[in-house]
């Protein structure tokens, strides 16, 4: 059982520190660290944070409307589908 | 509880999609003491010389567009003649290599410059005037030569006698009681005036009937490269 903490921490702190600098990519790393180590809900609402923050998209990206968001939702849909193939096997000691 | 969780931010998307401009006001509102501090942080000098640059910048673009606009307003009250064409001039020799506070320009005769040539900087900054006129050249006194006295108006309405003292600086006294201050402005009267020179100090003593105000060019003269020069 791993601790949540630090976790929930460094995503908040590396979307934060992109959004202050402001340094998008940065937010997407956190955002996309947040949804693939499992913590979804909390990347989502990240996520809606920076969209709020950013403002709306311009030019080709402003179909997708809340971009941040989406992509959150695209990490947690990855990491949900990986885990059904590769995460939480535990391998037999025995055959 | 997968399924109530998703609902739960979908519900979430939505709201934040419908009442965006509203939560964006409330988050940028939260936000700004933060952006501010932030900002304060990360200003140094270069920073705050490039707002000035961009902020000049901006406001010489403002400049050109008034002046392209009183240009447009005397053509059509009818004073459009009176606005004589402008020669270019490049600066040979200035202060302090040239003596007397002084510009040697490279435009005289053949131009069509003559004595009495009103010479502005960078539009409609009025620096000086032809004094001497040579073949190809010609010798300009700038509005801050010592001893030179000119007429000119403070903030457009009280007539003052600029005096020059040398250094791109001027003096003039007006009566005690005059309404001025730093960063006044001091002009040529007229429909084709400029701008001669800008309040730096008041000097307002105490029982005396008359202060004494001190301005400089709105220019360096010492930086001047080139200068545009008109008939008066």
């Amino acid at each position: 059982m791993t601790s949540r903490g630090p976790i929930y921490a460094l995503s908040f702190v590396v979307a934060a520190v992109g959004f202050m600098l402001p340094l998008w990519p940065l937010c997407v790393l956190g955002i996309v660290v947040a949804a693939l180590l499992g913590r979804y809900v909390f990347a989502i609402v990240l996520a809606l944070v920076i969209d709020l923050g950013f403002g709306m998209p311009t030019g080709s990206l402003s179909r997708l409307v809340v971009p941040f968001t989406l992509l959150a939702a695209a990490a947690a849909a990855l990491r949900l589908l990986a885990s059904s193939y590769f995460l939480d096997k535990t391998p037999p000691d025995t055959l | 509880m997968l399924v109530l969780g998703g609902t739960v931010l979908v519900v979430l998307v939505a709201l934040v999609v419908l009442f965006r401009p509203a939560l964006s006001s409330l988050l940028w509102q939260a936000l700004a003491p933060v952006m501010r501090v932030r900002e304060s942080l990360g200003a140094d000098e270069v920073d705050r010389l490039r707002a000035q640059l961009a902020q000049a910048q901006a406001e010489l673009i403002d400049r050109d567009a008034l002046a392209e606009e009183n240009a447009d307003l005397r053509a059509r009250l009818g004073r459009a003649d009176a606005a004589a064409p402008r020669v270019l001039a490049g600066v040979l020799q200035h202060a302090p290599w040239s003596a007397y506070d002084t510009l040697v320009v490279d435009a005289g005769q053949a131009q069509g410059i003559a004595v009495g040539d009103l010479v502005y900087a960078s539009g409609q900054a009025l620096v000086g005037v032809v004094r001497e006129v040579y073949a190809s050249s010609a010798r300009v006194e700038l509005f801050s030569t010592p001893g030179a006295s000119y007429q000119a108006t403070l903030n457009g309405t009280l007539p003052v006698a600029v005096e020059g003292q040398g250094g791109g600086s001027m003096s003039a006294a007006v009566p005690a009681g005059t309404d001025v201050a730093v960063g006044d402005t001091v002009a040529f009267p007229g429909l084709y005036g400029g701008v001669v020179a800008a309040v730096s100090a008041v000097d307002a003593k105490e029982g005396e009937s008359f202060i004494v105000i001190y301005m400089h060019l709105p220019v360096n003269p010492a930086d001047l490269a080139r200068v545009e020069i008109q008939k008066p």
